[in-house]
């Protein structure tokens, strides 16, 4: 039963192993290692006989083929409509059959399963809204890649963005050191240009606990520092914790689940430590579903729900512009055409729709607000979900995924997408260069900095003297 | 595997039109990448940067946090910003000869 060095049926639990695997570019020698991997039968066998209960045994069982799903899939839409691409066929010819031979599949097998699973889903779990049954095939495509991970075929990325949460508790290699640094060195910055602003670390009882993703630390740390204008502007009680502020899973989108525990736990052991009132998380989608919506099962929460209210940024948005705690100039409210990008994890799968709208009324003029067609829950995937963005071997069937975002888009005669969530923000880029169809997209963030009517004090003090 | 050529020279890239091998990476890569860039000519901030971008990886064998390469080369943030429009984890990485960090990015 050869194992290979790097593409094999291990974690990553240590960073020696990690550097390893990072160090062949690309995958190379992962993805020929895992042509070798031999499917561990037994093992499969265990975990569909522990983990496969009545939910998904009885849809799979009670699917009528209608294929009402189909016209529910923008992959199957954007695909030339290929029947292979119906969300009922993708699940019964990968899971469906697995659990039908119980398991007893090869590696080819489950190879055509990784890319399924990875390139043909995005888990937007559009199509179980459309289904007469109520069968999610996304949330199906969620089991089967745990079931796919736990055997070793998984995309290399993604084998090591959750070989990243398992050694820095993050997704990206941020120790709590250069968190710290990262953070006192933005509030540095941008005291300068908003005196008295703080980053306040491991306050206890604080209002608010911000929670965000890593690459904002690691790569874009504008975006914590436009967090603390916003909280500063808005005079929050607030605080980031030390330890416990990354809010992402790519371990989710990898189906690793032992890692999500890992990871969501270290968020709830720091709302348990600094016991704010509330949780505030970042723009971004699958952060929400992975510390709010997923987590608290994950952790064995009796009560289904993260230890303190755990609200997503567009939430606090909508409430600090409803009470006026952040106005806006109307001078400088928008006036070119706009629309919006609904982020599948928290406006299908958590009903925010409507506070999203509710924001737009304060920022964007109204006759200059375009809605996209479909919209709200309705909304397609942003082409990129579910870890599609960040996999090079699917490079090309996600840059025709994008196809449907783009063509949304153009419908609109938007010249600004505005995407409250990190994942639809990389895609339309993306979809931006591929495409060059003219747009600009932005998260909330520097929209509301630019429009914010500022108290006269909390004016730089040149401004004052003035 | 995709292959750009450019004033004579052959580059493997990935589908991301990062560098395939780290150790192609030749000044001309710089030439080749910095229009897309958005960046008109290669100054000396630029080229320390990139230094430090490809002197950090040799060591690490990843792309550093943007602090640490503010801290280095003693750029601000908004000037990070200035040298590469694109930001520091695409852009700067990318004509550095690094590869496409993972992640969400």
């Amino acid at each position: 039963m050869p194992e290979g060095k790097l593409c094999n049926r291990k974690p990553i639990n240590t960073e020696e192993y990690l550097q390893e695997v990072l160090g062949d570019t690309g995958g190379k020698q992962y993805y020929k290692e895992m042509e070798e991997l031999d499917v561990d039968v037994e093992k499969l066998q265990a975990s569909l006989k522990a983990t496969l209960k009545s939910r998904f045994k009885t849809w799979l069982e009670m699917c009528a083929h209608c294929g009402l799903c189909a016209d529910a899939c923008f992959l199957y839409d954007v695909n030339d409509r290929d029947p292979k691409q119906v969300p009922a066929y993708k699940i019964q010819s990968t899971l469906g059959e697995i659990v039908k031979k119980n398991g007893n599949v090869t590696n080819e097998f489950l190879r055509h399963c990784m890319d399924v699973a990875w390139s043909q889903c995005t888990c937007c779990n559009r199509c179980g809204h459309y289904c007469p049954h109520g069968i999610d095939m996304g949330v199906m495509f969620g089991y089967l890649r745990g079931l796919l991970y736990s055997q070793g075929f998984v995309p290399w990325e993604l084998k090591i963005g959750a070989g990243m949460h398992r050694v820095y508790r993050a997704q990206m290699n941020v120790t709590t050191e250069d968190w710290v640094e990262t953070c006192e060195w933005m509030a540095e910055e941008t005291e300068e240009e908003w005196p008295g602003l703080t980053i306040p670390m491991d306050v206890e009882d604080a209002d608010i606990m911000y929670t965000l993703n890593a690459r904002e630390a690691k790569h874009y740390p504008e975006d914590i520092a436009e967090a603390a204008i916003l909280f500063h502007l808005t005079g929050e009680n607030w605080t980031m914790p030390s330890e416990g502020w990354e809010q992402t899973s790519l371990s989710m989108f990898a189906g690793d689940w032992e890692a999500c525990t890992m990871q969501v736990k270290t968020v709830y052991d720091a709302i348990e430590r600094l016991r704010p009132k509330r949780v505030v998380g970042t723009e971004c989608g699958h952060a929400h579903r992975a510390s709010v919506i997923e987590g608290p099962y994950w952790v064995g929460r009796p009560d289904g729900l993260p230890p303190r209210p755990y609200i997503h940024y567009v939430e606090w948005v909508a409430e600090v512009l409803r009470t006026g705690r952040l106005k806006i100039d109307p001078a400088k409210k928008l006036k070119k055409p706009v629309t919006l990008q609904d982020s599948c994890n928290y406006v299908r799968n958590h009903g925010l729709a409507s506070i999203t709208r509710e924001i737009m009324s304060y920022i964007v003029e109204p006759e200059y607000f375009h809605e996209m067609s479909p919209n709200r829950e309705h909304n397609y995937c942003c082409g990129g979900g579910g870890g599609f963005n960040g996999i090079g071997k699917y490079r090309k069937q996600r840059n025709v995924a994008l196809e449907k975002k783009r063509d949304q888009i153009l419908a609109t005669g938007a010249e600004l997408v505005i995407a409250p969530c990190h994942n639809c923000w990389d895609a339309i880029r993306d979809l931006e260069e591929e495409f060059e169809i003219g747009i600009k997209w932005s998260f909330l963030k520097p929209l509301l900095i630019e429009m914010a009517i500022v108290p006269d004090h909390l004016k730089p003090a040149e401004e004052d003297d003035e | 595997m995709a292959v750009v050529e450019f004033q004579g020279a052959t580059f493997e890239v990935d589908e991301d039109g990062f560098l395939q091998k780290f150790e192609d990476w030749t000044p001309a890569w710089v030439d080749f990448v910095k229009e897309s860039e958005g960046i008109k000519e290669i100054t000396e901030d630029h080229q320390k940067v990139i230094d430090f971008l490809q002197d950090y990886y040799k060591k690490n064998g990843i792309a550093p946090m943007v602090r640490i390469l503010s801290k280095v080369t003693g750029f601000k943030l908004k000037q990070i910003y200035e040298l590469f429009p694109s930001g520091p984890g695409k852009g700067a990485c990318k004509m550095a000869g690094l590869p496409k960090p993972t992640g969400c990015v």
